[in-house]
Parts: C-alpha cells; sequence; structure tokens
C-alpha cells in the first residue's frame, strides 16, 4: 500500500482525491484518453469502440440518446411518426449544415443507410442495418443498394421502411452506424481520386456533429475543435478537445494522477489488483454498464454435450466470490443473459451458486465422481484479467465437482477464428449491448445467429422470439423474451457469469456526467469547474431536459 | 577495405531477397485473419474486404505484387489503420524510436564502458565490485520493473519529469534509461572482461616495458582490446534495442515502431508486418557492416580476405 | 611444485622417474576454479537452489499442507507471515511453494535453452570466423536473416500446432538465442585466429578441428560466458512472455518468469508479488555470474594464480 500511495503524490495535502484537482490546462478544454487509436471513423464502416467515440462526438444523427436516460431524443430530426404497424417511420429533420456550410439534406442519410449495407463497403457492422427493408438482401449482394426501405420524400423529410415492427428501432438508430455521410464530400474525393478511406482525415473531413477534427498525431494525440455549424453549438461548453491515446491502464493511471487527462475514458478498465485501493478515492466513480461476460459451451462436443453436466458446471461457478475477491469491481454476477431491470425486463432468476445441486446433476448426468469426466479444456484470449477469472473458475471447478479442467491461452486473432469456427470446449466472451433492449443479448442464442458459438439451437426459441419481435405490446413481448430465455438456460448452451460494471476515476471538476448503462459521455454536455473546491464538493448537475420536449 | 565493403554493399541485396521471402511465407503461414472480429461477419463482407486488399489471389501472385509495390517503395496499406498507409506509419514511428534508442545506447556506452574501465583497471578493489554489483543489478532488473518505479519515483513523487508521453527532451530521459541500463549493465562487464584479457597479453607487457605512461597503456591499448567485444555485442544490441524498445514504447506510451513488432502480428497487419521486418532489417544489416569495419580500427590484425 | 618443475627434475634424475603425469587444460582449470571461494560459493547456491526446486515442494506440503494451485480467494492477497513465509498471491495461494514450484520450469526450461544457445552460437561463430572468407559471408549473413525475421509469427505457428509442449518453447527459446553469442565468438576469434599461439599450432599440422576446439573456443570463453549470464535472465523472461501468449506452461501451473510478470503488474500493491521471485531471480544471475567470472578465470592460462 505505501507504494500505491506514492502515485497519489502524497507530497500534496491529503484531500482524498487520486492526483491532480486543478486543471493543467485551461477551463474551455478538456482531455480525454480515448484508449486506443481507432481503427475507422466512419460511421458505415466503424465497429471499434475507439473509433465509435469519436463518432458519436463529430456527427449528428436523427436522434440522440439522452445522456442520463438514454432515451431517444431529437438530434436533426425534430419529431418522428411511427405507421400504425411499426413499419414506415416518417422522420422530419430540422434545417441544418455540414461543417463547410453546405445544407444537410434528408439525402445524405439516404446515401449513408445504403452505404451501410452495400457489401462494396465491407462494413461490419452491416447487420445493423438489417432491420430495414431489403437490407438482408443487399448485403447477401442479391439486390442493388437503391432497393433499401429508405427515402427521401423533400430535402426535409425521410421516411425509413421495416422489415419488422421492432420496437427497440428508435433506440438503434442512436447508434452510429446511422449517422449521415457528406455524399457531395464522398464524390469529390473520387472524382480527384483520393482513395476513399481518406475522407475523415482533418485535411478533408466534413461532419455536421458538435466537434470536429483538426489535428490527428497518429498515436500521441488528436485534437477536435468546436463545430459552429453544429444545429446545436449554443450549448456546446467547451471549445477544445484533446484526445490521447494511452493503452497501457498503469500509465494511464500515473498520467491521470498527473492530470494529463481528465477523463480515462469510455474504455478504460483498472486491473483489478488496483480497485480495493482506487475506490478509497473521492473522485472514483463507478455505476453498472451493459456489459456480459460469460462462457460458451460448444454443445456438441462431449462430454459436454449432456446438458446435465452443462448445468452441473454453472451451478458450480461461485460467482459472488467470484466478484468480491477476484473482479473486485461490485459487478451484478448473474446466472442468466439478459440483465434483469433492462428496459423494464424481468430477468430469469436462477441461484449464483449451488454447489450441492451441482454435485446431484453430474451424479444424475452419469458421473460417480468429478475424476470419471473425461479432459475439458477451457479457452480464454490473452489478458491478464481473462486468465485470473479463468484460473479461479478452473479451481472451482476442481474443488466443488472434482473435475479437472486444463486452461488454453491464445492471441486474440486465433482465439476468434476458433471462437467463429466452435472448435473449442468451453470458451470466454464477452457482448456489449449497442441499445438498451434484452433482445440484444437473447440475439445471439439464436439458431441463425452468426454469433451462436454453442452449436445449439432450437425451433422452440426461435419461435418465440420470432414472436415476440412482431409483438408491438411491450409487456408481452419482454414476458415471450422471457419465455424464450428460460428454455435455452434449461439446455445451458452457455455459462453467464456476471453483468458488468464501469470503475473509473473522473477528476472532480469535470461536470456534465450522468451515470448511465451504456457509458456515454457526450463530449457537448461536458464542461470544467473552474470554481471546484474540495472543500465544497459540488452537488450533481441536474441533467439536462429531454430535448423531445422543445420543438 | 574498400573492396570489402563495396562486397559488403552488394551483399545486401541477395539478403535482403531472402528476408523479403522467408518473412512473407512465415507471415502468411500463421493462422488467423487481419478481419477477425467479435462480433460475426457475413461471408460477402468478408469477400469484399480481402478482395479489397488482394488476398483473394493466390499467395505467389500477391508476392510478386508486394515485390512491385516495394520496388516503387510502397510499402501497402494497412488492414488495422485504413487511414493510414504503412509508409505514413512507419515514417512517423520510426524516427521516434531511433532517437529513444539512440539515447539509451549513448546512455548504456558512457556508464558500461566506465563501469567497465573501471572495474578492470582497479581489479578486486572496492570500486571493482561496486562497479560490477551495479552492473549485476542492472541485468537483474527487467525494464518493466524499472520502469514503473523511475516513473513512480521521479515523475509521481518528485515531479520531476512526465510520466509518459511524447514532445520534447523531457520525455526521453525516463524511457532512455529505462531501455539503456540493461544494455549498460552488460556492456559494463563485457568492457571489463575484455580489457582483462588484455591486461596479461604481451604487448602490454611491452608497452609498460617500454616505460610508457600507465593512462596511455590504458588508452591506447588495453581499451581496443576491452571494446573488441562491446562492437561484437553492438551490431546485436542495436537490433535488440529495437525490439526492447517494445515494453519501453508501451510502458510510456512512445509513439514509435516498437509496439508494431508484437501488436501487427497480433491484427495480422501483413503489409505493416512485412514493412517493419524491411526496415528493422536493413538497420540491421547496415549496422553489422559498420560494426564489421570497426573490428579492423580496433585490432590491425584482423583482416578480411 | 609445477609440473615443469617435475618434468626437470625427472629429466635431471631419470633414475628417481617415475611417470610423469601431466595435467590438461581442463584438469588444470578445475583445480585453479577450487580455489576461488566466491566461485565455489556460488556454485552451491546453484546446488542449493536446484535442490530447493526439487523437493522444496514435498517439504512445504508437509510442514504447512500447501501445494501451488489450491486457491483460498477469502484468504487473499497478504504480506509474508509465519503461515506463508513468502506471503499468498492475488488468489490466496502460498507463494514459497509457487516460487519453489516455478524455478523448476525456469531452471531446466530458461537455462537449458541458455546452455544450448550458447553451445551452438560457439561453435558456429568460431567455425564462421575461421573458415574466413565466402564462408564466413554466408554464416554471418545467415544469422542475420534469421534476426530480421518476424519472431511474433513463429511464436504464434508455435502456439497453434501445440501450445502446451516444452519442445516447441525450447523451439522458440532457440532459435534466436544463439544468435547473439554467435556474433559475439566471431568477432573474439577474428582477433584471435591471427595470433602467434595459432600459427605456431598450425604449423604444427593441427588439423582445423583441433585448432578450433582445442585453441581457438577456449581462449574465446571470456565473452562467451559473459554473454551466456545475460542470456539467462532474457531466456527466462522470454519463457514468461511466450507462456503468457499461450505457449508453455499454462496457468496454474507457475513459472518465474511468469511470477516475476504477474508481481510486477501488482508490485504496487502487492510488493511481495514481486520481489521474492524477483529476488531469487537476482540471487540466481548473481551466483552465475560469480561462478562464470570464476569459470573464465581459471581457464584463462595466462593469470597469474
Amino acid at each position: 500500500m505505501a507504494l500505491a500511495a506514492l502515485f497519489s503524490g502524497c507530497s500534496r495535502p491529503d484531500h482524498g482525491y487520486f492526483g491532480t484537482i486543478k486543471p493543467v490546462h485551461g477551463p474551455n478544454e478538456i482531455w480525454i484518453n480515448n484508449s486506443t487509436e481507432p481503427e475507422w471513423i466512419d460511421p458505415s464502416t466503424c465497429s471499434d469502440s475507439a473509433g465509435g467515440e469519436i463518432i458519436w462526438n463529430i456527427f449528428a444523427g436523427l436522434v440522440q440518446a439522452h445522456p442520463a436516460t438514454l432515451e431517444p431524443c431529437p438530434d436533426i430530426a425534430t419529431h418522428w411518426d411511427i405507421s400504425e404497424d411499426g413499419r414506415t417511420y416518417t422522420f422530419h429533420l430540422r434545417p441544418s449544415e455540414w461543417s463547410d456550410g453546405t445544407p444537410l439534406t434528408a439525402h445524405d442519410f439516404v446515401y449513408s443507410f445504403r452505404r451501410l449495407v452495400d457489401p462494396k463497403t465491407a462494413s461490419k457492422y452491416a447487420s445493423n442495418g438489417h432491420v430495414l427493408q431489403g437490407g438482408v438482401a443487399i448485403s447477401a449482394g442479391k439486390a442493388a443498394p437503391e432497393t433499401l426501405g429508405v427515402r427521401a420524400i423533400d430535402d426535409l423529410t425521410l421516411e425509413v421502411k421495416l422489415t419488422d415492427p421492432v420496437p427497440y428501432f428508435m433506440s438503434l438508430l442512436t447508434f452510429y452506424s446511422f449517422m449521415p455521410i457528406p455524399q457531395h464530400l464522398m464524390e469529390s474525393l473520387a472524382a480527384k481520386g483520393i482513395a476513399p478511406e481518406l475522407w475523415v482525415r482533418p485535411e478533408y473531413v466534413v461532419c455536421n456533429g458538435p466537434y470536429r477534427m483538426t489535428e490527428w498525431r497518429f498515436r500521441q494525440h488528436m485534437i477536435f475543435a468546436k463545430n459552429p455549424r453544429y444545429w446545436d453549438a449554443a450549448n456546446v461548453r467547451l471549445d477544445r478537445v484533446r484526445l490521447a491515446m494511452v493503452e497501457n491502464e498503469t500509465t494511464a493511471l500515473a498520467m491521470y494522477a498527473a492530470g494529463e487527462f481528465d477523463w480515462p475514458g469510455h474504455n478504460s478498465a483498472l486491473p483489478f489488483e488496483f480497485m480495493d485501493y482506487v475506490e478509497e478515492f473521492k473522485d472514483f466513480r463507478r455505476h453498472s454498464e451493459l456489459r456480459s461476460y460469460f462462457y460458451w459451451i460448444n454443445t456438441k462436443r462431449p462430454p459436454l454435450d449432456n446438458p446435465l453436466l452443462r448445468r452441473a458446471l454453472s451451478r458450480a461457478v461461485n460467482r459472488t466470490a467470484l466478484m468480491t475477491h477476484i473482479t473486485r469491481g461490485e459487478q451484478t454476477p448473474t446466472a442468466s443473459l439478459a440483465p434483469n431491470g433492462l428496459a423494464g425486463y424481468r430477468g430469469l432468476d436462477l441461484p449464483l451458486f449451488d454447489p450441492d445441486e451441482a454435485r446431484r446433476l453430474l451424479a444424475e448426468a452419469g458421473y460417480a465422481s468429478g475424476a470419471d469426466v473425461p479432459p475439458i479444456t477451457l479457452t480464454y484470449n490473452t489478458s491478464e484479467g481473462h486468465k485470473q477469472v479463468a484460473e479461479a473458475i478452473q479451481q472451482m471447478w476442481k474443488q466443488e465437482l472434482g473435475i479437472t479442467v486444463e486452461l488454453e491461452n491464445l492471441e486474440w486473432n486465433v482465439f476468434l477464428q476458433k471462437a467463429a469456427q466452435t472448435d473449442f470446449q468451453i470458451c470466454r466472451m464477452g457482448w456489449s449491448a449497442d441499445y438498451e433492449d434484452p433482445f440484444n443479448f437473447l440475439e445471439i442464442l439464436s439458431g441463425a445467429s452468426g454469433n451462436n458459438h454453442s452449436n445449439w439451437k432450437s425451433p422452440e426459441y426461435d419461435r418465440l422470439v420470432l414472436e415476440a419481435n412482431r409483438e408491438l405490446d411491450p409487456a408481452v413481448r419482454l414476458e415471450k423474451l422471457r419465455q424464450a430465455e428460460a428454455v435455452a438456460l434449461a439446455e445451458q448452451p452457455l455459462i453467464p457469469i456476471y453483468i458488468g460494471t464501469s470503475s473509473q476515476l473522473i477528476k472532480p471538476y469535470v461536470r456534465g456526467m450522468w451515470a448511465n448503462q451504456l457509458v456515454r459521455h457526450p463530449w457537448k454536455y461536458l464542461w470544467i469547474d473552474e470554481a471546484f473546491d474540495p472543500a465544497k464538493p459540488p452537488t450533481a448537475d441536474p441533467p439536462p431536459p429531454n430535448p423531445r420536449a422543445s420543438p | 577495405m574498400r573492396g570489402y565493403i563495396l562486397r559488403r554493399l552488394l551483399e545486401l541485396v541477395p539478403t535482403m531477397m531472402v528476408i523479403v521471402v522467408a518473412s512473407f511465407a512465415l507471415v502468411r503461414l500463421a493462422p488467423g485473419s487481419p478481419f477477425a472480429s467479435e462480433k460475426q461477419i457475413s461471408p460477402q463482407v468478408r469477400a469484399a474486404l480481402e478482395a479489397k486488399y488482394g488476398f483473394d489471389k493466390p499467395l505467389a501472385e500477391q508476392f510478386v505484387r508486394y515485390l512491385g509495390r516495394i520496388m516503387q517503395g510502397d510499402l501497402g496499406p494497412s488492414t488495422k489503420y485504413p487511414q493510414r498507409s504503412v509508409n505514413e506509419i512507419i515514417a512517423d514511428g520510426f524516427p521516434v524510436t531511433l532517437t529513444l534508442g539512440a539515447v539509451a545506447l549513448v546512455w548504456a556506452l558512457l556508464i558500461g564502458i566506465t563501469a567497465g574501465i573501471i572495474g578492470a583497471v582497479r581489479q578486486n578493489t572496492v570500486w571493482d565490485h561496486a562497479a560490477m554489483a551495479a552492473a549485476l543489478i542492472g541485468i537483474s532488473i527487467p525494464s518493466f520493473v524499472l520502469g514503473p518505479v523511475l516513473v513512480l519515483v521521479v515523475s509521481l513523487r518528485w515531479h520531476l519529469l512526465p510520466p509518459a508521453g511524447w514532445g520534447d527532451w523531457r520525455h526521453v530521459i525516463l524511457p532512455g534509461l529505462t531501455l539503456g541500463t540493461i544494455y549498460a549493465a552488460s556492456i559494463a562487464r563485457l568492457t571489463r572482461g575484455g580489457m582483462l584479457e588484455v591486461v596479461r597479453s604481451d604487448f602490454i607487457r611491452t608497452a609498460r616495458a617500454k616505460g610508457l605512461p600507465e593512462r596511455l597503456v590504458i588508452w591506447r591499448h588495453m581499451l581496443k582490446g576491452g571494446l573488441l567485444p562491446v562492437v561484437s555485442y553492438l551490431g546485436p544490441a542495436i537490433a535488440s534495442i529495437l525490439t526492447g524498445s517494445i515494453v519501453v514504447e508501451k510502458i510510456f506510451n512512445i509513439p514509435g515502431i516498437g509496439p508494431y513488432f508484437v501488436d501487427a502480428a497480433f491484427n495480422r497487419d501483413y503489409f505493416l508486418v512485412m514493412g517493419i521486418v524491411l526496415i528493422d532489417a536493413a538497420l540491421l544489416l547496415v549496422m553489422n557492416l559498420v560494426v564489421d569495419v570497426v573490428y579492423t580500427l580496433l585490432d590491425p590484425r584482423i583482416e578480411y580476405s | 611444485m609445477t609440473t615443469r618443475d617435475e618434468s626437470r627434475q625427472a629429466v635431471a634424475s631419470p633414475a628417481a622417474t617415475e611417470l610423469v603425469v601431466g595435467s590438461s587444460l581442463w584438469q588444470d582449470a578445475w583445480k585453479r576454479l577450487r580455489k576461488n571461494h566466491v566461485a565455489v560459493a556460488s556454485g552451491w547456491v546453484l546446488v542449493f537452489l536446484a535442490a530447493a526446486c526439487i523437493i522444496g515442494p514435498s517439504m512445504v506440503a508437509a510442514t504447512w499442507g500447501y501445494d501451488y494451485e489450491t486457491q483460498d480467494l477469502a484468504y487473499g492477497p497478504r504480506p509474508p507471515s509465519w503461515e506463508h513465509p513468502f506471503g499468498t498471491d492475488f488468489f490466496g495461494r502460498d507463494l514459497l511453494t509457487r516460487v519453489l514450484y516455478g524455478c523448476r520450469v525456469s531452471l531446466s526450461v530458461g537455462f537449458l535453452a541458455a546452455i544450448l544457445a550458447a553451445t551452438i552460437g560457439t561453435v558456429y561463430g568460431a567455425v564462421s570466423s575461421y573458415a574466413g572468407g565466402m564462408i564466413d559471408s554466408v554464416m554471418m549473413r545467415v544469422v542475420d536473416i534469421l534476426y530480421a525475421l518476424p519472431y511474433m509469427f513463429l511464436v504464434i505457428i508455435l502456439v497453434t500446432i501445440a501450445g502446451k509442449s516444452l519442445l516447441l518453447v525450447f523451439t522458440a527459446l532457440g532459435a534466436v538465442g544463439w544468435l547473439l553469442t554467435a556474433r559475439v565468438v566471431r568477432g573474439q576469434v577474428m582477433s584471435l585466429k591471427s595470433q602467434d599461439f595459432i600459427l605456431a599450432a598450425q604449423s604444427l599440422g593441427t588439423r582445423p578441428g583441433g585448432i578450433v576446439f582445442r585453441h581457438l573456443i577456449p581462449n574465446a570463453l571470456g565473452p562467451v560466458i559473459v554473454t551466456f549470464t545475460l542470456t539467462v535472465p532474457a531466456m527466462i523472461l522470454q519463457e514468461a512472455f511466450l507462456s503468457f501468449l499461450g505457449l508453455g506452461v499454462q496457468a496454474p501451473r507457475p513459472s518465474l518468469g511468469a511470477l516475476i510478470n504477474d508481481g510486477a503488474h501488482q508490485m504496487l500493491v502487492f510488493w511481495w508479488t514481486l520481489l521474492f521471485p524477483g529476488g531469487v531471480m537476482a540471487l540466481m544471475l548473481m551466483a552465475l555470474n560469480f561462478l562464470g567470472d570464476g569459470v573464465r578465470d581459471a581457464l584463462d592460462p595466462r593469470m597469474n594464480h
């Protein structure tokens, strides 16, 4: 502990905060760590969270998620109409401009949505556009992008048609895949023979969000300046955002202590060992995050083709002990997949740890003792945290059931390959929600889903899910989803372990953040409190009004 | 000598060719794909991505195209960072790594050779033992321990230097120290050992018998002998400073090319991997040539046929 | 009496002659080594470490009942105490047992790999340098090529073939370990081969093999030993890196390098998890260095003993 105390610069008077409490820069900017260089800053092709974090702040879509409640609120669209059958949405756009002064029209949204599903764009998130009519066919190369169910009725009116009445569609629209793309810029670059990937670089980029990128020093930092042409620019408080790319967690902690970041950013994760120490500080914040951690089971490879054995394994994991002693982040231990309380969902109530039941199931599965179970391998991708969780669970299975499990550690690329081909027995996986709806979790158990790595299918599950997604009454829909989940978990194609939390240190003078489960903190609400005084810490800001209230 | 240097420079070409072919084969043999992603992508998207970079063509054809590219000085696109070309990435990162490496090397040579000389000249005295003990400690502490400890003390406790990043001279000191210390320790031991070998040889006795002052004996004769193993070590040491910088650059968040040796491999960023292999190889071959030439300066008995 | 005196006596008084037994270079060296107290002590330290890691875990199990894998999550990581002389790790496992067990892997794999690398490197470098000319060129270019190849891909491929195989860990470690020694030895031999004692041996008709093995290598051993003592820690830490990537010993089986790695991550909050494994490695290295110095001194016929 003595060494760790050096971290917080104990040469300063002890104010209970981790490091500096006055910004090292002016009051009109903020310094954030984005953890890593983004792969894509292009709304259509982006699938990594570092890129997404940037896109959310330099582009503006039809709707935005409210910073506290995550409810879809107007952004470029002022209001919208939904048809009776829930399949047709009509959006009315406000007049607005791109950062170079060109007017933004509904045609830019049409261009963007088509581009998302067009196989030539090769977007890894094209599946987001598959709820749109014709999306699936276009992505499969069987139809032209022009057949997509989206059209501009006029410059400021957009009509979107869906295949099914997707109840979470508005929430889905807050995702960056649906932000507009400046068609005029893309065409002019193509005419000049410049590679299309380069359009987001500061020398070319045209965007419509609260900020725009003015400097990009690869792997060092990015600078963003306030975009005066953003329709709501009057309410954007900070003039400048400086984004760093520091991957190493300990280094990031050290830099935070020295004041070189105000916020470690959306993607930061404190190592487990530091949790207890860091929790003590006043600038520590924690809230739940919609991120599930579980182990897939290959249900076709013996001995795990026996559902009784699978359920025994799940019951024998002492999840509470894992959370208390290993992950130490107050994560929610869970034995079910879709989180309880998510958009009103009533989660399954399965026991978190039941060693007696586990032993009974083992016997029922036909094994006199755990030593009789043939060798099982648990595969995880190279990471300190995953290794620690796997080691603990490996021991739990040994101690409670007498089953010996070998650990296999693969680097990310090979790991993904094996996971995709279900070339494993048990394999670690995580799943982050893109939008707030239990189906975002349950879809991975669908028979047709490319993300189902368990070789488990159930026609009954698929039927229930299909019915649920056609259901217009939200309560009935949620109940159907719950039945589906119960069907799935009775056969245990995966072992859920926990729902994540976000544990971060954030400088006390950073204001304009509200805890939400997707850990989204748009930059436009942030501001620096120059008057911050550790002796009199301020009360939290009230969340902004739901903009839907204004026209 | 000039003929020798010329011959070596000509040898660079076939050597580089072998390196290019062998690396290409090794890189493509490894399983995995640059387009692996956690959320599954459809076969059409995968096909489109592969076509975009030419990965759908037969390997031999890809190799020939790649050769054509590098002849024109174009190292290709990066699959992990599509908004930058490999040329740009290396142009950004290589000078940074070189600077860091140079600082580390200067530190290593200064401290190492000095400590080695002290140890050899004052053999078996307290100075010798102190110098060698310090060297031993230097070898025993890996950089991923030394780095954070230095940051903790110098940066966070005493607030003398920034904890990480890259910008001005203050950012080079801690990483340079961290990277260079291990080499300093090795150089100290090699210098001392080399000098001790020489001290017992005949021409030293002759020099002393001739009445040359001790300082001249040391500088002119012993040191040259002592530096021979150091120079042999320096060739590969410089190459390993590049790979050693992986850890240091990650700890201090320095935008050099070190981390790419590992990360680009994990990402299967084929063009980037080949690019840094080529740069690394070129540097290595040139350094080895320089080292071989320096040998002859140090020991006039050495000659090349 | 030295052997020279004995021989003189034998010549002077043939009647009183017993058979004069000459002693070889190695026997002389062994005698000299035994007189070097520091080296002998270091040797014993190493023997002790080896013995400790073989029987240590059973002794600890007999005394306290710990093994290397049983966790006690509720107990958690705690500093050293009577129940746990080295403290416990993050999972509540006894650190003393894990360090002793970890030495097994590191000593066997890391150490052996370093010995193998030193042997291959020495022979290769000496042969290349003595042969000179075109052969030397080609052999050294092979070294350069191997240096330049992207090592990570070799590791990835090996992991895919059989991640847990210790043989493959050896391969991965050995593949590049010998390159540095080869270069260092080549440099040494280049300056040695033009010296008088080599000319003498050549004019006596000694075959090249004899010259290389009986004259050149023993005299080049100085830097070889120093390089060896640098290679061992590199191998131990490299083994930890490979294990982290999935090649070799996997959790929960510990290796010394892996323990140091984990300890380095946690050193700010659980200092003992770094101190003890790191301390053991430092102890091993120091003993190795002193022993190595002693061996080098003992083998050098010109040193005043």
